[in-house]
């Protein structure tokens, strides 16, 4: 069975995807990151982490259409499945267990700004 | 955007070679998209650098092309590499010692290659070097022909002739003679004067400054790399000003790269010639000639230009050509450090040659042991359909990974090796790696290819049915195998003695008795010549001023209770002896060359000379102008002098017949030259030289209270300077430095050749030992004892390395004699040399086949019947 643990980096690209929608993409997934993150990244780490989740059953991909400035190749678009959505949430509700159970952040000594 | 740019075309290759062909569309639309926007908004440049960047970070697994095989051919080749790799692992002993054997054999001869190589073309990286000639002079019918400053002396105009290109002058600034200065630091080093195209007639190449114009400002000067490092350390050099001795100041203009080991000119750093008007020493010339050039019929147009001069009425002016300096006709200069010789390379390549042959041998010898030992399974695969091209499948994937892993290794261990190798040889190694790679690739190629082609004649034509019967392993390979491990003994026994006679030689010539006493002999430079630079006055101020010292630092030295005695001449050994055409009086013969050095009167007490007959100069009334002279027994044994009183001597540049020399004394032989030369007659003259090198006999007690008591005199005259010395001794020992090396070296490849063939026998003991397991048993079984039982194995491999030192004896003997023949104080050839070669080589053998035997006799004898 494949390994259906998240990694940081897969879950970042995992929300990105989400993000992206009908966009989601890896060249646009890597620009994506860059402007969220700030950090550098190869469309080809990109490619082979999309690749894994597809693997573990988080995404699905179907090719899209060509555009002009691709030389007119299609591209591969991205999308998550319902398991990737449960998995998110997961990983969402378990950090945030985790924050509830952090004292000082419980009791709102820890200066927070949520909007 | 533009339209026209397009991402890199070999990145795109690149990508498309090894990428999935499912993922190509994809992968390259992005990188296509990710490319043009990076064109907006950076550049061109950084577009194509990015999308290289990407295509290197698709090398991921998930994108790489699947590696299953397409093509039929390879699915065997697959199974037979498999096959191999098992055989190399079950049989792990003979893999490593058929790789020992590919390794030290192509890495030896490598190493040898190397140095042959810069040896025989020295010189040749001037891209003129068979065009460049020296002018020489012979001054009288019995004197040498050296080169001379023809253009200077006699104002022999070359551009009248047409086949005459271009002249340089070169003139030396010996280190004992110019000191350079910066900041108060002092160096010592040969240094040149020459003309501003110098760069374009000699092909040295400058790291920093434009050759064709460096030398072209009189007040600049070109330094090397390395004497920049010791003066200016990690400065940079450039702009700074040195002062060259009393020359003056000059500006550091260009840096030299360091002269290869491969060039007889060496100098580490260059003035501009036309920065002086007269320079105190002459040089040398070099003509370049172009195609219209004959040595002969040049030599007769230029033969009689020094006659006008009143000093060279009998002169005759020739050319010498540059190329023939190193071997044929070395040219005596000190522009000219080195000199080569052809005996020592050959040698060189018969020890390269012969370790080539063992490492060969053994190869085979061991891959034949191996097929041997694999003759069932072959039978078996016979029986199973095997062609014989499946066998040379066999024999080629085994070939091809004993290649790929020795020239891994080969390269590995040289370039590890490299700088110490080169740094021992004073080689300089200035070839690419990649060159270098390859010429290791090819040598191992041959070697692996050649040895094969022997292997190979054997193995197919065995019949299956008889290699799966025949059970013992008396067959005429084995025969073969032993006949190949005796001729890597003769030729290993060979070269031992070889070394042992090299050795013996070197001890000799070290410890041989000099004829004059040089221990506790200490010598110095304490004056440096007064040169004359366009003002007369000035030079015999200075002049008399160093009188006044030198006699101020004689008569101190002369108190010193430490110092025995003190002279100033000519020392044994140094390379500034010279000769001089001389004949007896009133006889009639030809003038002949006869060595001549210069002496002074405290000369034979300082060096413990021994006078046999007469006396030895006693003032300063011996002196030239008085026509005395001391010689030694080889000159009075040579022209069969015996009473001093009556016979004197002419020289045919002083006086000749007319006036001629008186002789005074003789001395006992000594050796004034290198010990590889017989000592020769030899003329010695009493001269003051105000410049010449002190050289001290100091006691043994004090010794260095009165080295101190020296210096503190020195410093005296030279305020501040430190006092710098050599012992005689040492500077004896540097001059065998060649020879030493040279005897390591051998003795370093005799030790791989002697190595090589311990392993060959090594290997082959085992596995004959191996195949006799069965009767070991039974021997055991009937009765035998270990003993016994090792007596019987190892007799059987002992008989073959006395067969192998037997055939070795006359060959060695002979070979060695000749060798011997080239030295004119040799050694003798003494047997216990050959007895020492021979015992080592048995003691070897008889360590390697005695421990295989000893773990097969001492084998539970049940064990041992059930094999197999």
């Amino acid at each position: 069975m494949k390994e259906t643990k998240l990694g940081d980096f897969e879950e970042t690209l995992l929300l990105l995807v989400g993000i992206l929608d009908k966009e989601a993409y890896a060249f646009k997934i890597a620009e994506e990151f860059e402007s969220q993150t700030q950090r550098a990244v190869s469309i080809g780490a990109v490619h082979s982490t999309l690749n894994r989740l597809s693997e573990k059953g988080f995404l699905t991909s179907e090719m899209g259409e060509a555009t002009a400035e691709r030389g007119g190749r299609r591209k591969r678009i991205y999308s998550i499945t319902a398991h990737g959505e449960r998995v998110l949430k997961e990983s969402r509700d378990f950090k945030l267990s985790l924050w509830n159970q952090y004292p000082a952040f419980a009791t709102g000594k820890l200066n927070f700004i949520f909007e | 955007m533009n339209k026209k740019s397009k991402p890199p075309k070999y990145a795109e290759k690149l990508l498309v070679w090894f990428l999935k062909e499912e993922l190509a569309e994809e992968v390259l639309g992005d990188l296509d998209e990710k490319y043009h926007k990076t064109t907006q908004e950076h550049n061109t440049q950084k577009a194509k650098r990015n999308y290289w960047y990407q295509v290197f970070n698709y090398l991921r697994p998930f994108a790489f092309k699947s590696t299953k095989v397409k093509n039929s051919i390879s699915i065997p080749m697959k199974i037979h590499f498999k096959y191999t790799t098992r055989i190399f692992k079950k049989n792990s002993l003979i893999t490593l010692a058929s790789l020992a054997s590919i390794v030290l054999g192509v890495l030896s001869s490598f190493l040898i290659y190397l140095w042959v190589e810069s040896e025989l073309t020295t010189d040749q990286f001037h891209s003129h070097y068979d065009e460049l000639y020296l002018p020489m002079i012979q001054q009288g019918p019995g004197d040498t022909p050296r080169p001379f400053d023809v253009g200077l002396f006699f104002n022999t105009d070359y551009s009248q002739y047409s086949e005459v290109e271009k002249v340089i002058n070169v003139i030396t600034l010996l280190p004992e003679r110019f000191i350079l200065e910066y900041e108060k630091s002092e160096h010592r080093t040969k240094g040149i004067v020459s003309d501003s195209i110098f760069f374009d007639i000699l092909d040295f190449e400058l790291v920093r400054g434009d050759e064709a114009t460096v030398l072209d400002d009189p007040s600049n000067m070109v330094i090397s790399e390395s004497l920049a490092k010791r003066i200016f350390n990690d400065v940079n050099p450039i702009g700074k000003a040195i002062k060259v001795g009393q020359y003056g100041l000059y500006q550091v203009a260009g840096i030299l790269k360091d002269i290869p080991s491969n060039s007889t000119i060496t100098f580490d750093y260059i003035l501009p010639k036309h920065s002086k008007k007269l320079w105190d020493t002459s040089g040398v010339e070099f003509i370049l000639v172009n195609d219209a050039f004959d040595k002969a019929a040049f030599n007769e147009k230029i033969k009689h230009d020094g006659r006008n001069h009143f000093q060279f009425k009998e002169s005759i002016i020739s050319v010498a050509p540059f190329s023939e300096n190193y071997f044929e006709n070395p040219l005596n200069s000190p522009l000219f450090s080195k000199t080569g010789d052809r005996f020592d390379i050959q040698t060189m390549i018969l020890v390269a040659f012969i370790i080539l042959i063992i490492s060969a041998l053994n190869f085979t010898n061991m891959q034949a042991t191996l097929m041997l030992s694999l003759r069932k399974s072959k039978g078996i695969k016979k029986i199973h359909g095997a062609r014989s091209i499946d066998f040379w499948y066999e024999i080629f994937s085994s070939r091809v990974i004993y290649a790929v892993l020795s020239i891994v290794i080969i390269f590995g261990i040289y370039e590890l090796i490299k700088s110490n190798y080169s740094s021992f040889l004073s080689l300089t190694i200035d070839i690419p790696w990649y060159r270098e790679l390859e010429m290791i690739v090819v040598g191992t190629l041959v070697f692996i290819g050649a040895t094969t082609l022997l292997t190979v004649i054997q193995p197919t034509n065995i019949r299956a049915s008889k290699s799966l019967i025949e059970k013992s392993a008396k067959s005429r390979n084995m025969y073969s195998g032993k006949a190949l491990t005796t001729i890597q003994y003769v030729l290993a026994i060979a070269l031992l003695i070889a070394t042992g006679v090299v050795f013996k030689q070197f001890k000799y010539m070290q410890n041989k008795d000099l004829g004059f006493n040089s221990t506790n002999l200490l010598s110095a430079r304490v004056f440096d010549k007064v040169i004359y630079q366009d003002d007369w006055d000035a030079f015999v101020a200075m002049s008399n001023e160093q009188r006044k010292q030198h006699e101020f630092f004689s008569n101190e030295i002369d108190k010193l209770p430490g110092v025995e005695s003190f002279t100033q001449a000519t020392l044994p050994m140094s390379k500034d002896v010279g000769s001089g055409s001389w004949k007896l009086a009133n006889r009639n013969a030809e003038y002949e060359q006869i060595k001549f050095l210069s002496a002074d009167p405290s000369y034979a007490k300082a060096l413990g000379l021994e006078v046999i007959k007469g006396r030895w100069f006693t003032d300063s009334i011996d002196n030239p102008s008085t026509q005395r002279v001391v010689i030694n027994r080889a000159a009075m044994e040579y022209w069969g002098i015996e009473d001093l009183e009556n016979t004197k001597i002419a020289s045919a540049v002083w006086g000749q017949e007319k006036k001629p020399w008186e002789i005074i004394g003789v001395v006992e032989d000594f050796h004034y030259e290198h010990l590889s030369r017989k000592i020769e007659p030899l003329i010695m003259a009493s001269f003051e030289e105000i410049e010449s090198e002190f050289t001290f006999r100091l006691q043994n007690q004090n010794f260095k209270e009165t080295v101190s008591q020296i210096s503190s005199v020195y410093q005296e005259i030279y305020p501040g300077k430190p006092f710098s010395y050599t012992l005689l001794e040492n500077k004896l020992l540097d001059q065998y430095q060649y020879e030493k090396k040279l005897s390591q070296t051998f003795l370093l490849f005799t030790l791989i050749a002697l190595m090589l063939s311990s392993l060959g026998l090594f290997t082959f003991a085992l596995y004959d030992t191996q195949k006799r397991i069965k009767e070991i048993g039974i021997r055991k079984v009937i009765g035998a004892s270990t003993r016994q039982v090792i007596q019987l194995l190892s007799s059987n491999f002992i008989k073959w390395v006395i067969l192998a030192f037997v055939i070795a004896l006359p060959i060695s003997w002979y070979a060695m004699r000749e060798w011997l023949s080239n030295f004119a104080n040799r050694t003798s050839l003494d047997w216990r040399v050959f007895a020492m070669a021979g015992g080592m080589a048995l003691m070897l053998a008889l360590i390697t086949v005695v421990g295989q035997s000893y773990s097969a006799a001492n084998q539970n004898p049940v064990k041992a019947l059930r094999h197999e």
